[in-house]
């Protein structure tokens, strides 16, 4: 009986799977084909004369290379100022009771629901005044912004959960509150750190609109917006622009699997014990 | 300002040492001074095929060898160049030199350089005076014509073969029901038709033009009258009587149309020479036809010029002038026209190329084509309510509706 | 500790908040009374015009239907999906990690990309979606999913119940797993069938962790922007456009008139602001 709804469960499970993966698998063949195979009607799945170049070729299709750079940069430097700005906050709103902690915890959580596109038109005027349009530092600040509110949420919940007295024990050796805070509650609440720094990254790593509305040269583009210019130039490349999504998915899918376990309990802050 | 202020003397000295060996040749110097010569450009211009970005960046070589003012070039695609200058513009962000569709919009904000200011005489006097003309807004040149093209009916003698056709249409009746004849052929398309946001107006104003409509009469706006709505009631019947592709009112010219014709889908659409280039790459067999027109209308293309401008800023004139210069070239100019299968506008490049077969019959055309009116000053508004708006004609909206609202548009303050 | 020191901590993470969300905030409603040249100059003040021309625009109506379409039907769709899944998931069977992995790959993937993906999926001549659903038998002749106005809006809520879908999963899955082996043992002895137990005794434990997806997923679909920007690129007018395509339309593609964009901005702020008061009154603060 058991062994029989095992079986089940693998069956559906694995028939799930599939579905869940197959858009990913016919971006993946898609890459895989020459120029000649994508205006064949009907489309077909799979290549009839597979390319595995296309994965060398791509580069030279579009500034990929140049892309990616530019979202890396993007996305390491918000992911750093991320932990940077919300680890003190998130300990201060543990661990002090001070007028106004209240008004704090909530404004960041109805920052965590508004997304940037509600706003956009606000962020773009305000740019253009500090004349920080078109400038990758720009995306930076308002990524950071944007992903303060979970990372925040999801590190005082690690905090909380650390009792006050193993601190304590640190001041009394003579530590400061400072150095308490780096040498006994960080080591701690790593998985918290790592968690934020993931969840900033590919947050930042993916961010589309804003990129799209303030950059204009080709050269500051970050990935996500170059890749959408791939449609409606002169020849859609698909097969290059499928290559470089694929080679920009695989790494940001294995940090996830890393972090997965605590991310719902960020996503649902102040909410869900 | 406190920043140049603060750049000290030895840093001063170096830039003048790098300027001075930067070029050997000094710029002919300017002799008035309006603010300090700049020591860059910007240019902008949008991009034809994948053959423009090179083209630029010649000319860009050959601007700094010459005047030692460097080039900051921004190649861009058509779907995204709008808004990326209007974001340039709002951030005071100009270029210097910019290419585009449409100027009048920069014209009507007083921010561009009257096109005789930053012409030499040469290059004036190598422009035809109907397309020179033709960049005027309120009577003022401001959009140095670039570029022109003019459409054409390509058809596929192949798939013609197939359905039993052996000439290419002569009438707009004899449009459809060759387009009718060779949809009931399995999978293929009669006339490949292109009214989504990319580009709807130049299919729509071919057949409008041939069907004796136009934009304005008697100077004022007229995208509403009779014969425009009836030349958009026929493409509305073609779509309905699956004469053309499965939704012409979603299909673009670059990915739709013209692929559909490329991959031997579609017998006959409107191409310009960027079309005719895929197919010599492609093998794809075609012909090219004169557009048939409407019993009393005489047979017409739409022209398109897309126009260089200049934006005003301090010190930019003279090299400006320079940079427009060795962009018309003939040098450059000719290389690149024969590259992007566009019409040339200058009198040089034109005489050059006539002879061509490639090019000959389209710059005889050009002569006779007519021009949407870019210079109004709500023309951009206009494009860009036909972007949004043409397409939906023929996915259930009345033909007469959609003009009339595009109309309240142009004729808004 | 003092103001001052206080500052240390937090000041920061207030500075940028001051900074990029709420004064982006006011000067979107700022922009709302203001007029704008096409070019993006200030012309001046322009009262309720903005507002005006928005409401009376033809496709708003058109655009208010879609939006709550779309809301309402991608958060049913993405919760009766996940429920069963999040069980199948709560179960030891091998595969189980197989799922997983497959469940974080749509969630980790940037939603332009596998918009990309789609389009390129259903395009009604190249795409393989037409091809197999003839092979299978369920159409007939191919379907123009992304062309007409009677498939894309299905196609466009199945896309982002698909991209929704994980978070749900993992969040209602979470929620199960507090729900202890020995409640629903209690349950099969009194003889409660699957479905009864389901339904009386898992369900309302799982109502905490519902109404939070819920709320969230309201609010992400209500924001979401790139699927429409993505799969309705290609066609004209407003006919499939949510609020916030609308809205990034008028103020910088179609019209271009930020003026009439930024107050389309202000109304969907005040949508969100409701999601956003309804999910804090259920949230347990301190």
């Amino acid at each position: 009986m058991a062994a029989r709804t095992t079986g089940r469960a693998t069956i559906g499970g694995t028939a799930v799977a599939v579905v869940l993966l197959s858009p990913y698998l016919v971006m993946l063949f898609t890459s895989l084909k020459p120029a000649s195979e994508l205006s064949l009607t009907p489309g077909r799945l799979l290549p009839q004369d597979w390319r595995f170049d296309n994965y060398v070729t791509m580069w030279q299709a579009a500034p990929v290379a140049r892309y990616m750079l530019n979202s890396l940069v993007v996305a390491s430097s918000s992911t750093l100022l991320v932990l940077l700005i919300a680890v003190p906050a998130a300990y201060a709103s543990a661990r002090f009771a001070f007028p106004g902690r209240r008004l704090y915890l909530f404004a960041m959580l109805v920052v965590q629901m508004l997304a940037p596109v509600a706003l956009i038109v606000g962020l773009y005027r305000e740019f253009a005044s500090f004349r920080a349009l078109d400038n990758l530092g720009s995306l930076v600040v308002i990524n950071t912004a944007f992903n303060l509110a979970f990372a925040i949420w999801l590190l005082r919940g690690f905090i909380l959960t650390i009792p006050a007295s193993l601190e304590e024990a640190a001041w009394i050796d003579g530590c400061s509150r400072q150095r308490a805070l780096l040498l006994v509650v960080l080591p701690v609440i790593r998985p918290g750190l790592v968690t934020v720094a993931v969840y900033a990254f590919i947050a930042a790593w993916n961010e589309f609109i804003v990129a799209l509305t303030l950059i204009t040269t080709e050269a500051k583009k970050p990935l996500q917006v170059g890749l959408t210019q791939f449609i409606g130039k002169d020849e859609v490349e698909w097969q290059h622009l499928f290559a470089t999504s694929l080679v920009a998915i695989v790494p940001v899918v294995v940090l996830f699997l890393l972090v997965e376990k605590h991310l719902v309990g960020g996503l649902t802050a102040g909410s869900v014990k | 300002m406190m920043r140049t202020l603060k750049m000290s003397l030895p840093v001063a000295a170096t830039a003048a040492v790098l300027a001075l060996t930067a070029c050997g040749g000094s710029p002919s110097a300017s002799t008035e001074d309006r603010g300090s010569p700049t020591k860059s450009i910007k240019v902008v211009a949008a991009e034809y095929s994948s053959s423009t970005s090179p083209y630029w960046q010649q000319v860009a070589k050959d601007f700094t060898a010459k005047t030692g003012v460097k080039v900051e070039l921004q190649v861009i695609g058509w779907n995204d160049i709008h808004q990326q200058v209007s974001t340039m513009v709002q951030t005071n962000q100009l270029p210097d030199v910019l290419n585009l569709d449409s100027f009048s919009q920069y014209a009507a904000d007083d921010l561009l350089w009257p096109a005789p200011d930053i012409e030499t005489q040469a290059l004036r006097d190598n422009l035809p005076e109907n397309l020179r003309t033709s960049g005027s807004y309120k009577g003022k040149e401001f959009g140095i014509p670039l570029v022109g093209s003019d459409s054409a009916l390509f058809y596929n003698p192949a798939i013609f073969k197939q359905a039993g056709l052996t000439n290419p249409p002569a009438s707009l009746d004899e449009l459809q029901s060759d387009a009718l004849a060779v949809s009931k052929l399995p999978g293929k398309v009669g006339f490949a038709l292109s009214l989504s946001p990319e580009a709807p107006h130049i299919d729509f104003s071919t057949f409008m033009f041939n069907m004796g409509g136009s934009y304005m009469a008697d100077g004022k706006w007229a995208i509403n009258s009779q014969q425009n709505v009836k030349a958009l009631e026929f493409l509305k019947g073609l779509t309905e009587k699956k004469a053309t592709e499965v939704n012409p009112g979603k299909t673009g010219r670059v990915e739709g149309s013209w692929q559909l014709f490329e991959a031997g889908t579609a017998a006959m659409t409107i191409g310009q020479g960027g079309l005719a280039d895929r197919l010599e790459k492609s093998g794809t067999p075609y012909k090219v036809a004169p557009f048939p027109a409407a019993p009393g209308v005489t047979p017409t293309s739409l022209g398109v010029a897309d126009y260089i401008m200049a934006f005003k800023k301090p010190g930019n004139q003279d090299a400006v002038k320079q940079f427009l210069d060795l962009a018309f070239s003939d040098k450059n100019y000719t290389k690149f026209i024969e590259t992007e299968g566009l019409l040339p506008v200058t009198s040089g490049a034109q005489a050059a190329l006539a002879q061509k077969p490639k090019f000959g019959p389209y710059i005889e055309a050009l002569k006779s084509a007519k021009f949407a009116p870019v210079g109004e000053e709500n023309w951009d508004k206009v494009l860009g309510a036909m972007k949004n708006s043409l397409g939906l004609a023929v996915q259930g909206q009345d033909p007469q509706k959609v003009l009339d609202d595009i109309q309240a548009v142009a004729t808004s303050s | 500790m003092g103001w001052l020191g206080l500052a240390g901590w937090l000041g920061p993470s207030v500075v940028l908040i001051l900074v990029v969300v709420v004064y982006p905030l006011i000067e979107t409603v700022r922009s709302s009374f203001q007029s704008f040249s096409l070019t993006g100059a200030v012309k001046g003040s322009a009262g309720w015009d903005n507002y005006r021309t928005i409401i009376e625009n033809p496709a708003f109506p058109r655009v208010i239907v879609n939006t709550v379409v779309w809301v309402v039907l991608g958060v049913v769709l993405t919760t009766l999906v996940s429920l069963p899944l999040a069980q199948l998931m709560s179960k030891e069977f091998w595969g189980n990690r197989f799922l997983r992995i497959a469940l974080i790959v749509p969630w980790a993937t940037s939603v332009v990309m596998s918009a990309i993906g789609f389009r390129w999926i259903l395009n009604y001549y190249y795409g393989v979606l037409n091809p197999l659903l003839m092979r299978l038998h369920v159409i007939a002749a191919p379907v123009d999913w992304l062309g007409s106005d009677r498939t894309i809006r299905w196609v466009m809520i199945g896309v982002v119940a698909f991209v929704s879908l994980p978070f749900t999963c993992f969040a209602l899955l979470s929620g199960l797993r507090t729900i202890s082996d020995d409640v629903l043992e209690a349950a099969a002895i009194d003889g409660a069938g699957r479905w009864q137990s389901y339904r009386h005794i898992v369900l309302p434990l799982l109502r905490g962790p519902l109404t939070v997806t819920v709320l969230l997923n309201s609010i992400w679909i209500f924001n979401s922007f790139p699927i429409v920007y993505v799969l309705n690129k290609s066609n004209p007018g407003y006919l499939s456009d949510t609020s916030t395509t609308f809205m990034y339309k008028v103020a910088f593609l179609t019209e271009r008139d930020v003026g009439a964009g930024a107050a389309m901005s202000v109304l969907n702020v005040i949508v969100i602001g409701v999601g956003v008061a309804l999910y804090v009154r259920r949230s347990r603060m301190e």
